[in-house]
């Protein structure tokens, strides 16, 4: 880390929500509003704290990948991506170019087995139709389709398992 | 049916949390607990709790699943010369056909006898003896619903809304609301297809749907000379999709004049049925605090902890007395119900994803201790949540003196519930115990979907944190690395100058 | 001195007009880094030194502004993480980026004084491609880059950064070098792009379609890496550069042991499942042997049944290889044999060690393999292991089956040390088939030919497959406790540090293409 980026910003991938930090280079880094020192410390039970003040969460790292984090912190999921004033610019530049397309990616919920496709590629669709019905813990979930469109591929076929964000059908959105 | 003075061994047909307490109960009366291992999960951590293991035979990919293979678990408990078996909640504990196979091998089936499993079962059955034993109850089919026309056409003499409902068991599946005729057709095709996954049997029955009422059941035991007391009420209204995920006893919708109708009526049907070993019978409440019978569960449920809690007593020691040929001990003016207790069922679920199960690995777990807590846990660090079982993976159950006590140790106690590796519902029950509708004590059945604003409970400051760790870590990694003197020696360099 | 002087210092003033608002502003409109800033985020604060900062492109007229000094590339030195580094950024803001004469030489300029002085090359390309108005000149510029990153290919580690376009002839380049990275949504490459596409074959496709990063990461495997933004790739830069050394002589920098690490990790007994059928994720016991868990992984997203990553075992730099056996039950095919096999030429050239975790039932079988030469390719992956001569160590987790157990690094072939562990399954094949070859008679005469199966698939894993029989026999050094894995490869590579192997003169092996 340079110069160029004596400031990082954790972007909340949910709310779309900003915390910003400066940084020294060094590792260290401060907040923007809140003073108090932090403090990281692992237990022997394998436990990873972080506290500041009085306050003390146990945390822990689901994911990471680049810049992007999925972290459990109290057993609640957040999603960041640490971004620098120049990417979060680069990312809302790119989003209003992709807005533009009107493909859909419906992916797993859960991870389970295919029991019934109830669409093929072509079939025109509208919001709320059920597309599929995906097998998981002894229940049985509707995958439905989200708007009016038309069937552009399935990626399954009944009796597949599939994982959690499994790519199910894409839908060409219409108008 | 055949009762043997000395219940020496039980076998436990059952996994995960509910096999763990049934053990310790027996091991405390001297019996000997003998659990069973399958394939599946050979290093669960309820087979540690065991005396005796007994490996479950090899099987095919498609077979029935091992707790609802009827013929290989008595086989099991014959081969080994054990005298009972203890069905546990769901697989085959509401199953007259196992019971039937246990007795007919002169095994003891601990539950009540098939005849009151198969009355009890038959919702139309039930409903009769309900009805000579004077207990309210609501509109419904007179029997299972085998065709999609009859379905239709009870459908519409009951009156919408309607519910379909497996027969053969509860938990939510196979259960289907249908509030217009045009709904019927698919919610009755997957209701049958649903219960016929889940239980093994395709059959279902319609009743009428009460919106958002109270759940209430009412813990029932009796023994083989006709005597049967209750235990109080439980009250289950936390529910998402028909699954209970939060229980507590006694009930803030009941005063002790509802409370006295209401366990009155529940021992009159199991007196009526001639009801034997533990059961629970569930009621409706609705808005006028009315209340109607709906079902009857001759097991042991996965709540009754909360029941424990408040009477101090052990209901699974009282199941087997009973089922041993004893005489109920207690009489009803011996039950005094003290305090108040709450239950949190911990799934390896995500509240922020619909509830999605969650599989992997507890790689850590730190349980909370303390006076008035109890913790039935099914893992411990290192077991594996697998997509092959139920997700409850724990309950914490927590006893105050009153409401608001229990509700503020239950939060401390959340907090100190720490896992790693899965995602759990500890969230939820938290945004629950702070939800001021709960609070109150006055909610429905609607509750989680009406009267929730967020399913997780952020603590204070919480992403802000979440924040800061995400970018601190991703500024230590990128920090230039301390370095160590590294001397390359003479002999590597030589060679590395002459290869080629 | 006077006049001098002032002179001095309005052509630097000059200078810093050309690198004015507007410059940073134009890049930054299209979602980019603009090539100065891509430069110095590279290198360590303060150290960077630019070389031929003024050098305005050929046929430029002095006296006039020329708009152009530096044509279009940023070139020089500094230090990366303290250790000295050439680089050259191109820049898209001058002149398009491309490649007139003087540009190339610049280039031309640090590869040289690279390949002098052992130092890593970084090239950061982000160029419309050869200037039209040079020709030849900018042609035979291309040429004069080509040669020396061929020349320096195997002695100075030189990673391809595309930040940009690169088409055409510019593509080479990359390809020569060591790493291509590529960043997400603002770059491409491709040798013929959409225009000529649509005119030649009528086809219609974007240039995110044709040589994007999603297609050079995936299906082509092209890029070895690709990154989210600029400032992710330059940081993804550096810490590869980091598990390299600055060239062929040297060993790449060692870092501080990670003490966290207990002798014995118990999960590793329970990572891998009893059935040899299911799949497991080899991630994690990949995340529990090396040094914080931390791994660098080389073409993540292409032929994902087999891992080829960078990590740090006890603070020394390894290369991993490992069948994944999550993704097509971990078979070798032609896309996962040479993305290894050029994993371990570039391991062999840089004194880096190479450990394998083997769980491979053998080659994808099929006419597609067949046809595209899954013969030659796979021989690829076998020259490579057999060729290097850095230390190589074996685990073999579970399957390790005919063709495929001889080419993953098996003793036989070079191999230093090669482990078991209990769950190892070793044998010319899997039980279903050889029970099916040698047993032909007895099933279909059988009365339960099914029960028979069973019986002689235990029998099999009992007398042939299981890993005590290798262990005897000398093929496999010891089978040992999956939870002493971590230790066992330490003590090891310890062992074999100054390991080294003299070869009988060559020109060169004929390395199967």
């Amino acid at each position: 880390m340079n110069s160029l980026n004596k400031e990082l910003i954790a972007l909340n991938k949910e709310s779309n929500a900003e915390q910003r930090f400066s940084t020294d280079g060094q590792g260290k880094i401060q907040h923007s509003v809140w003073d108090n020192d932090l403090h990281f410390e692992t237990d022997e039970d394998g436990f990873n704290f972080i506290s500041t003040g009085d306050l003390r969460y146990p945390v822990e790292i689901v994911s990471h990948h680049q810049n992007d984090y999925e972290l459990l912190m109290n057993g609640v999921s957040y999603n960041f991506s640490v971004e620098t004033p120049f990417s979060i610019r680069r990312k809302k530049l790119l989003a209003t170019q992709a807005s533009e397309s009107t493909s859909i990616r419906l992916k797993a919920p859960m991870p389970g087995k295919i029991l019934e496709v109830m669409v093929r590629t072509g079939d025109s669709v509208k919001a709320g139709d059920t597309l599929l019905i995906l097998e998981a813990m002894k229940m049985q979930n509707a995958i439905l389709a989200s708007t009016k469109g038309v069937i552009k591929k399935v990626h399954v076929k009944e009796g597949d398992t599939t994982s959690k964000s499994d790519l199910l059908i894409e839908l060409e959105k219409e108008a | 049916m055949k009762t043997k003075d000395k219940i020496n061994s039980i076998l436990i047909a059952n996994r995960g949390e509910i096999a763990i307490r049934i053990a310790r109960t027996a091991q405390k009366m001297g019996i000997q607990a003998v659990g069973i291992r399958t394939q599946k999960e050979p290093n669960a951590h309820y087979l540690g709790q065991m005396d005796v293991i007994l490996d479950f035979p090899e099987r095919e990919k498609n077979q029935v699943p091992e707790f609802l293979d009827i013929e290989s678990l008595v086989l099991l408990a014959k081969r080994n010369q054990v005298d009972a078996i203890h069905p546990g909640y769901g697989y085959l504990s509401e199953n007259a056909d196992f019971a039937i196979r246990c007795t007919e091998e002169g095994i003891v089936f601990i539950g009540p006898s098939p005849r009151i499993i198969q009355n009890m079962g038959d919702k139309v059955v039930a409903k009769q003896i309900a009805g000579k034993a004077g207990v309210p109850m609501l509109g419904s089919s007179k029997g299972s619903v085998v065709t999609l026309d009859d379905a239709t056409v009870i459908a519409s003499q009951i009156g919408y809304p309607i519910i379909i409902k497996a027969s053969a068991g509860g938990g939510g599946r196979g259960m289907r609301i249908v509030r217009k005729e045009s709904d019927l057709k698919q919610m009755y095709l997957s209701a049958v297809s649903e219960a016929t996954l889940a239980f093994n049997n395709p059959s279902v029955f319609i009743e009428k749907y009460l919106e958002n009422p109270h759940h209430i059941e009412i813990q029932i035991v009796g023994d083989n000379f006709g005597n049967v007391i209750h235990l109080g009420e439980r009250e289950c209204s936390i529910q998402r999709k028909h699954q209970k995920l939060l229980e507590e006893a006694p009930s803030p919708a009941l005063d002790e004049e509802l409370r006295k109708k209401i366990t009155g009526a529940a021992v009159a049907l199991a007196k009526e049925a001639g009801y034997m070993s533990l059961g629970t019978v569930e009621f409706l409440l609705d808005k006028q605090k009315n209340f109607y019978f709906m079902e009857m569960n001759t097991r042991v449920q996965v709540e009754h902890p909360v029941t424990e809690m408040i009477t101090g007593l052990d209901l699974i020691e009282l199941q087997i007395r009973v089922a041993r040929g004893e005489k109920l001990s207690l009489k009803q003016s011996d039950i005094k119900l003290k305090g108040w207790a709450i239950e949190c069922r911990i799934n390896a679920e995500d509240p922020q994803s619909g509830f999605s199960p969650c599989l992997g690995v507890v790689k850590a777990l730190r349980i909370p201790k303390g006076n008035g807590i109890r913790i039935d846990s099914g893992v411990v660090a290192g077991s594996e949540v697998t997509p092959h079982f139920d997700s409850m993976i724990s309950k914490l159950i927590v006893h105050a003196d009153t409401r608001e006590e229990v509700i503020e140790k239950t939060l401390k106690a959340l907090s100190e519930f720490q896992i790693k590796g899965v995602k759990t519902t500890i969230p939820f029950d938290k945004a629950v115990l702070r939800n001021e509708v709960f609070r109150s004590g006055d909610f429905d059945t609607s509750f989680i979907e009406k009267d929730m604003d967020s399913l997780v409970y952020r603590e204070e400051k919480e992403e802000l944190l979440a924040a800061f760790f995400a970018a601190h870590h991703y500024a230590e990694q990128h920090q230039t690395p301390s370095l160590v003197d590294n001397d390359e020696d003479a002999w590597t360099i030589r060679n590395r100058l002459n290869f080629k | 001195m006077k006049k001098s002087y002032e002179q001095f210092i309005a052509r630097q003033e000059l200078l810093k007009k050309q690198y004015d608002e507007a410059y940073y502003e134009k890049q930054h409109k299209r979602g980019k880094l603009t090539a100065r800033e891509r430069i110095l985020l590279l290198f360590d604060e303060g150290t960077f030194e630019e070389t031929d900062a003024y050098t305005p492109p050929a046929n430029a007229s002095f006296g006039k502004t020329v708009k152009a000094f530096g044509d279009g590339v940023v070139a020089g030195f500094g230090k990366v993480n303290g250790r000295l580094v050439y680089a050259f950024s191109q820049d898209f803001n001058v002149l398009g980026g491309s490649l007139g004469s003087q540009h190339a030489a610049k280039i031309v300029k640090i590869q040289d004084l690279a390949l002098k002085t052992g130092s890593p090359v970084v090239g950061l390309i982000d160029s419309g491609g050869a200037r039209i108005q040079e020709g030849i000149s900018s042609l035979n510029g291309y040429a004069d880059i080509f040669k020396r990153n061929v020349l320096s290919s195997g002695v100075i580690p030189q990673i391809s950064v595309i930040m940009g376009p690169a088409a055409g002839g510019a593509v080479y380049s990359p390809a020569l070098t060591d790493f291509i990275f590529m960043t997400a949504d603002t770059s491409y490459m491709f040798v013929t792009g959409p225009n000529v596409v649509k005119e030649v074959l009528n086809e219609t496709v974007t240039t995110e379609d044709l040589g994007g990063a999603s297609v050079h990461g995936t299906k082509s495997g092209v890029a070895d890496f690709v990154y989210n933004d600029d400032e992710n790739t330059i940081l993804g830069v550096k810490q590869l550069l980091s598990y390299l050394p600055s060239n062929n002589l040297e060993t790449a920098p060692v870092h501080q042991k990670d003490v966290s690490k207990e002798k014995t990790e118990d999960r590793l007994r329970y990572i891998v499942p009893e059935d040899p059928d299911k799949p497991y994720n080899v991630k994690e016991i990949i995340e529990l042997i090396v040094d914080n868990g931390k791994f660098l992984e080389v073409s993540e997203n292409h032929a994902m049944n087999i891992i080829t990553a960078f990590a740090r075992i006890d603070g020394h730099s390894v290369g991993i290889i490992a069948n994944q056996p999550k993704v097509m039950a971990g078979t070798l095919d032609i896309d996962s044999s040479v993305k290894a096999a050029r994993f371990i030429n570039i391991c062999n050239s840089f004194n880096i060690p190479i450990i394998t975790l083997e769980d491979v039932p053998g080659f994808l079988p099929g006419t597609d393999q067949e046809h595209d030469g899954i013969i030659r390719h796979g021989a690829k992956l076998l020259y490579a292991y057999t060729n290097a001569t850095v230390p190589k160590i074996t685990i073999i987790l579970r399957k390790a089956y005919g063709g495929a157990y001889i080419v993953m690094n098996s003793k036989g072939i070079g191999g230093d040390f090669s482990f078991a562990w209990p769950t190892a399954e070793i044998a010319v094949m899997g039980p279903d088939g050889a029970i099916a070859i040698l047993y032909r008679k007895e099933l279909t005469e059988a009365e339960d030919p099914a029960a028979l199966k069973k019986e002689l698939t235990q029998t099999y894993r009992d007398e042939v497959t299981n890993p005590y029989i290798a262990d005897e026999k000398g093929f496999i050094d010891e089978v040992i406790d999956p939870a002493l894995t971590r230790s066992k490869i330490i003590t090891c590579l310890d062992a074999l540090r100054r390991k080294t192997v003299l070869r009988i003169d060559r020109k060169q092996g004929n390395v199967p293409l």
